[in-house]
């Protein structure tokens, strides 16, 4: 065995550069103000002030998310010009809440600085890309508001120091996700994505505000910092636990991991672009990013770090076993992204404090260049192939030649093949869970993460390499000699013009491949960060203290190549020279219904739940309510016997006022 | 001995007699007139608001007193409290007199023996009546009391009976009726108050309620001043001595229906004042009596109510119910009882008064068959809403609902002496009453809010059968489809008593 | 002068007596009469008060003088509707049906 050289991640790190000194505008706010005030005015001037005009809605949604992308670039630079590299700023003052401090401050710090701009730039891509996806949807003013809402919401999840802002972004962030996988709201399976999605997160949030219930209670204030720094003090204890275990079942809910990941394949029903930025770049990532700001906390917390690394790696490696039988690119996609999202929660599992967390969260942002690109392709080729099924878009990277390059830059980051991004983030896992392993001397934990994480790896390449076969089939024509040069693709300026479908004789698939400039350029952009996004992920900034294994690295990436071959000669005999076709027809259907879980979810907690709420309806009408109309029935029966023997008669009358008189005089006489 | 007489403050009973008496010579010296009459009787009436008015800025304590004897005693003492009452009941006189004027004032259809009218004899009845109420609750001793009293009962008797002779035989024989059921129970009533009255002096030596009474014998006062409550209590409609209550209500012509309704409860409550008032100087012992009937009376009167289809009988017995309440604050020992079952009926003759002139003008208006029933005037407020407002209007005051604030003010008023005497059980009947009420009388309401039926062709029903009146007649004789007119003068009331019960709640006054 | 318990008791047996023929008898003059043997007992009852009691006040005497001259006005009345209801009806009796329960009366006008 040679001998390998000892590298830290530090040795890989770029050298950090001084930066000029810009004159800064004194304008109000900090940059974080401006980006979140940003995207949430755009929001409501959307929904407001838009009228009938859907370029107007564009122009304010591209307009919001571009203002808060320059936003949190100008943050990045105001990081570097500030000593300790954090920088405070309040929203609406503090809340008069009592006892409990609520100081509802903003926060910045290196990573999450990043983590904003990702956020802001995908946003920003999304809107546009969004403009021609959506351009004959009636209903694309309110999409656009809401991304803009929803954009608003994460930013103040990632920039706030204030736990109480994260549960309103938090919250906000469900709701835009159910608006949005609802958005074709006359399609039943559409709504019915929508309020599962919501419905299953909704549940698991009731953890996520219990355990920021019991920190916040127990330290007295909102403050984040100051709560991890009571709580850290404090040490561990029954309360902390419980909390932290809490804090893991919500995060456990929004970020689909097992027992809740079947919401998020169904989330496909929404429109691509929705799909994109939530699914891909930003909800889902939301939770790495609460449990990172609250890592001090999770990192002594024993049992929630056990629970999150069980539940994250069955995810992980069932996820991506799914993922290679789905049928559909786009449920390919979804169970690629439950997967990733359960890597990037299970290294906070594994990490220690010495390496922090800084690897998940260089994962979520690689996951959202390559993620976002791979959405906004799939949905650029259905636009032109109809749809996303497998059957549909084979070849397809083949006969439009402008996706190719996209859908394979994407696939390769998604595995992870060297000089990609997703390499970098990857290396930066296992070294964080190596590390976590030598910390512990081979604790349970990160060992799991560690073997979760070398077995995801090879998976994850044999269902790109699977995607990568079915999209660049070749064609039928092809197979024949070329008739025709392709030319370049037709680009439309989309604000001031509809898309021109061009019929030439020279082929359909030129004219069809029209897709306006700004979408484009956004995929074009999320292409080059794919790329090039390495040198983000070895920026300085970055922290995880980490060795970097070499030998580790090698037999990853072995494992990854053997597998990629093994799923080519598995396809290889197959017309559509898809391999999963080679899965038994069973099977395959199991997988594509992510193995019955939906039907679990409805005999275990549906059922009994509408029994109960039946039952308690039955209670309350039947029972309570019979007194109340029981009230009204003897008043009446009792007035009509009143009414009855009322004296008709002279004597009877009488007799009533003298008999009266004698019960009156007896009263009187005996209480005197 | 010498009396003083003081005329200016015992003038609110003076007009209306003088008017009466003036009347009747009157008709001695100009036969065959019917208007001159009526006017006389108005004046006279208005005569005695006036003089009455002067007694409502007295302060605690004084009083506007006549015959007086060197003593002190008065037999006519008119304080704070009994100038209201007193204000109150001439001002519900004069517009019960207004209400029936053209009734009065008509002659039946040619000549013969209605040329005269009734108008002289029914108009000095009315005084007559009147001014015993004003009289009751001045009364300084016993012998006062009980001539007032009787002063202001039997001329209503009279009344009810005397139907015109153009009515239908059935109607009028079932006017009769309704007056001899006033007629047995005033007259054993009465036997009961002498009795009363008989062992009062038996217990304190003395008829006089001059606030120093001692009784030798406790017991016997007891005895007596219940005998005098149960007395009064028929007047006022109090179970269970309240059987003659539908009766009478539903056989009497509409206006003198209204004034049984309220005049005549002010002479009641007025009687019951002095009898409680000169019982509080002495011992409060009665007062589980009377809650008793209070509680009773309340309970019986809305239960009835709520399947009464006819709404002078509903409001025959929202009148026992209204009795109830009215009795309540008596049933305590605090020095502010009087005043607020003074103050409750104040409110309550006003809402009453006003709910029987919008019901005569629904009569008046006679579009449907049966006017007066409750399923006539389904869907009023939408066929004529300026009759439904008001009438809605005095339903709430007297259910105790916003925004008709005056008759919230009223219940809780009626409610404060029991609950700072802490009468828990009467205060729990009460408040279980107060949701009746408001079944009662939001049936009403609900049935004026509703949609309007399909209206029949035309107002007038040919061949009614077996209880036209002489109106129904002179109807059928008017050309058919005439639209009938509410007369200008039920405006005017529905207007005035509106007004009275809207300032009432926008300032509400409270405890008198 | 005699006990004072005799009147009293005079005035008991007046009482019941007049109580009893106003919830017995049907005939409504007889009615009457029981109202005025009532009548007569409260006076009575002041008569022996006026003469046993404290002297100089003499309002229980005056009393009486009201109660009967009261009496008599009430007697008119009531003979006067008991005519009427015999031309009404043709009968006297006061355990006939006073108001015919049930029907919606047509109201007119006064």
């Amino acid at each position: 065995m040679p001998d390998l050289p000892d590298v830290t991640w530090s040795d890989l790190q770029l050298p950090s550069l001084p930066l000029p000194h810009l004159p800064a505008p004194d304008l109000w706010g900090s940059p974080a103000h401006w980006a979140i005030l940003a995207t949430l005015l755009a929001a409501l001037a959307g929904l407001g002030l838009t009228g009938r005009s859907n370029r107007l809605a564009a122009w304010v949604g591209v307009g919001g998310a571009l203002l808060a992308f320059l936003a949190t670039c100008w943050q990045l630079y105001t990081l570097t010009q500030i000593e300790g590299a954090r920088r405070g700023a309040g929203t609406i003052g503090a809340l008069p809440l009592g006892d409990l401090d609520a100081p509802l401050r903003l926060l910045v710090t290196w990573p999450l600085a990043i983590v904003a701009v990702t956020v802001a730039a995908v946003a920003l891509v999304v809107q546009g890309y969004a403009r021609w996806y959506l351009w004959y949807d009636p209903r694309y003013r309110p999409f656009a508001a809401t991304v803009s809402l929803f954009t608003s919401a994460m930013l103040l999840v990632v920039l706030s120091d204030d736990l109480l802002l994260t549960l309103v972004g938090w919250e906000v962030m469900g709701w835009c996700s159910y608006l949005l996988v609802g958005h074709q709201s006359t399609r039943s399976a559409a709504t019915r994505a929508a309020s599962k999605a919501l419905l299953v997160t909704r549940t698991a949030d009731v953890g996520f505000v219990l355990g920021l219930l019991v920190l916040v209670a127990g330290a007295g204030t909102t403050r984040t910092t100051d709560v991890v720094r009571h709580w850290a003090e404090a040490g561990p204890s029954p309360a902390l636990t419980a909390a932290m275990v809490l804090l893991v079942v919500g995060v456990a809910g929004k970020s689909a991991l097992f027992p809740f990941q079947d919401w998020l394949p169904d989330a496909m029903e929404g429109p691509t672009p929705a799909s994109a930025l939530i699914h891909a770049a930003t909800m889902v990532a939301a939770g790495t990013v609460v449990l990172a700001q609250l890592f001090p906390l999770l990192s002594v917390s024993g049992p929630a770090r056990l629970l999150l690394a069980v539940l994250a790696c069955v995810t992980m490696v069932g996820a991506a076993v799914l993922a290679f039988a789905q049928g559909d690119l786009k449920r390919l996609l979804a169970w690629s992204t439950v997967s990733q999202v359960a890597l990037m929660l299970a290294v906070l599992a594994a990490a220690t404090m010495g390496t922090g967390p800084d690897a998940a969260l260089q994962h979520l942002v690689a996951h959202a260049w390559f993620k976002a690109l791979l959405f906004l392709t799939t949905g650029w080729l259905g636009v032109l192939v109809g749809g996303t099924a497998m059957a549909l878009m084979a070849s397809g990277a083949r006969r439009y030649r402008v996706l190719r390059h996209r859908f394979g830059w994407g696939l390769l980051a998604l595995a992870g093949v060297p000089p990609f991004v997703g390499f970098f983030s990857k290396e930066a896992i296992l070294g964080t869970a190596e590390a976590g392993t030598a910390a512990t001397g081979g604790g349970f934990v990160p060992v799991l993460v560690l073997a979760s994480v070398g077995a995801t790896a090879p998976l994850t390449a044999a269902y790109c390499m699977r995607a990568w076969l079915v999209l660049s089939r070749p064609t039928a024509a092809q197979g024949h000699a070329r008739l025709y040069e392709p030319d370049p693709v037709e680009r439309i300026d989309d604000f001031f013009d509809e898309p021109q479908v061009v019929q030439e004789a020279e082929g359909v698939e030129r004219a069809e491949a029209a897709i306006s400039s700004s979408a484009r350029m956004g995929t074009s952009a999320l292409m080059l960060m794919t790329l090039f996004g390495g040198v983000v992920l070895l920026l300085p900034v970055w922290g995880p203290q980490a060795h970097v294994d070499l030998q580790l690295m090698a037999a990853t990436l072995l494992l990854m190549v053997v597998s990629a071959l093994l799923v080519r000669l598995a396809a290889g005999g197959v017309r559509t020279r898809d391999a999963a076709a080679r899965i038994p027809a069973g099977v395959s259907l199991a997988a594509e219904r992510g193995l019955h879980a939906d039907l679990a979810y409805r005999v275990v907690v549906v059922t009994p739940v509408l029994a109960l709420a039946r039952a308690v309806a039955w209670f309350d009408a039947e029972v309570l309510d019979s007194w109340v109309r029981g009230a009204g029935v003897g008043s009446r029966l009792l007035g009509r016997v009143g009414d009855l023997t009322s004296p008709r008669r002279a004597t009877p009358a009488l007799a009533l006022v003298l008999a009266g008189m004698l019960a009156l005089a007896a009263l009187g006489v005996v209480t005197a | 001995m010498t009396l003083e007489v003081d005329l200016s403050s015992v003038l609110p009973v003076l007009a209306p007699l003088a008017a009466a008496v003036l009347l009747l010579l009157m008709d001695a010296a100009l036969p065959g007139r019917r208007e001159p009459h009526l006017v006389v009787g108005a004046l006279g009436l208005a005569a005695g608001l006036v003089a009455a008015l002067p007694g409502l800025r007295l302060a605690v304590g004084e009083a506007r007193s006549s015959f007086c004897l060197a003593g002190g005693w008065c037999a006519y003492r008119a304080d704070h409290l009994v100038s209201a009452l007193q204000v109150c009941a001439l001002g519900a006189a004069l517009v019960v007199l207004v209400l029936t004027w053209r009734d009065w004032s008509a002659p039946g259809p040619g000549a013969g023996a209605e040329t005269t009218g009734r108008a002289p004899v029914v108009t000095a009845l009315l005084l007559a009546a009147t001014a015993g109420v004003v009289a009751v609750p001045a009364a300084g001793d016993l012998g006062s009391l009980l001539v007032a009293l009787e002063l202001a009962t039997l001329p209503t008797v009279a009344l009810v009976a005397l139907v015109r002779t153009t009515w239908a035989a059935d109607r009028r024989a079932r006017a009769v009726d309704g007056a001899v059921a006033l007629l047995t129970t005033s007259l054993v009533s009465f036997g009961l108050l002498a009795l009363g009255a008989a062992l009062w002096v038996a217990a304190t030596g003395s008829t006089r309620f001059d606030g120093a009474t001692r009784a030798e014998h406790p017991e016997l006062l007891v005895l007596a001043a219940v005998l005098l409550v149960a007395g009064l209590a028929f007047k006022v409609s109090a179970v269970p001595f309240h059987a003659w209550t539908p009766v009478t209500y539903a056989a009497a012509p509409l206006p003198v229906t209204a004034y049984l309704a309220t005049v005549s409860k002010v002479a009641a409550l007025g009687g019951l004042v002095v009898v409680v008032r000169a019982l509080g100087t002495v011992e409060g012992t009665t007062l589980v009596a009377v809650a008793v009937l209070a509680g009773a009376s309340m309970t019986v009167g809305n239960l009835v109510a709520l399947v009464q289809q006819d709404t002078v009988r509903l409001l025959a017995w929202s009148t026992v119910a209204q009795a109830g309440w009215v009795l309540l604050p008596l049933a305590s020992l605090s020095a502010q009882a009087a005043s607020a079952a003074g103050s409750y009926l104040v409110v309550y003759v006003t809402a009453t008064l006003l709910a029987f002139v919008v019901l005569a003008a629904v009569v008046a208006l006679g579009v449907q068959a049966r006017p007066a029933s409750l399923e006539a005037q389904r869907g009023l407020l939408r066929s004529h809403p300026w009759l439904a407002l008001p009438l809605m209007l005095a339903l709430l005051t007297l259910a105790g609902l916003p925004p008709a604030v005056a008759g919230v003010v009223a219940k809780v008023v009626a409610l404060r002496p029991v609950l700072g005497d802490e009468t828990w059980w009467l205060a729990l009947v009460a408040a279980v009453n107060i949701a009746l009420g408001l079944a009662v009388y939001l049936r009403w309401v609900a049935v004026l809010v509703a949609p309007a039926p399909r209206r029949q062709a035309g107002g007038v029903t040919a061949g009614q059968g077996e209880a036209g009146t002489g109106d129904q007649a002179a109807a059928a004789a008017a050309p058919a489809g005439d639209r009938r007119r509410v007369p200008v003068r039920l405006w005017a009331l529905t207007g005035l008593l509106t007004a009275l019960l809207v300032a009432g709640s926008i300032l509400p006054v409270g405890a008198l | 002068m005699i006990r004072p318990a005799l009147p009293y008791l005079l005035a008991a047996v007046l009482a019941g007596l007049g109580v009893y023929g106003i919830l017995a008898r049907r005939h409504a003059v007889l009615v009457l009469i029981g109202v005025e043997l009532v009548l007569g007992a409260a006076g009575l009852v002041l008569v022996t008060v006026a003469q046993t009691g404290a002297a100089g006040d003499p309002g229980a005497a005056v009393l009486t003088l009201f109660v009967i001259t009261i009496a008599a006005a009430e007697v008119v009345l009531a003979l006067a509707v008991l005519l009427a209801l015999f031309r009404a009806r043709g009968h006297v009796d006061l355990h006939a049906e006073l108001d015919a329960h049930g029907e919606e009366e047509v109201r007119g006008r006064a």
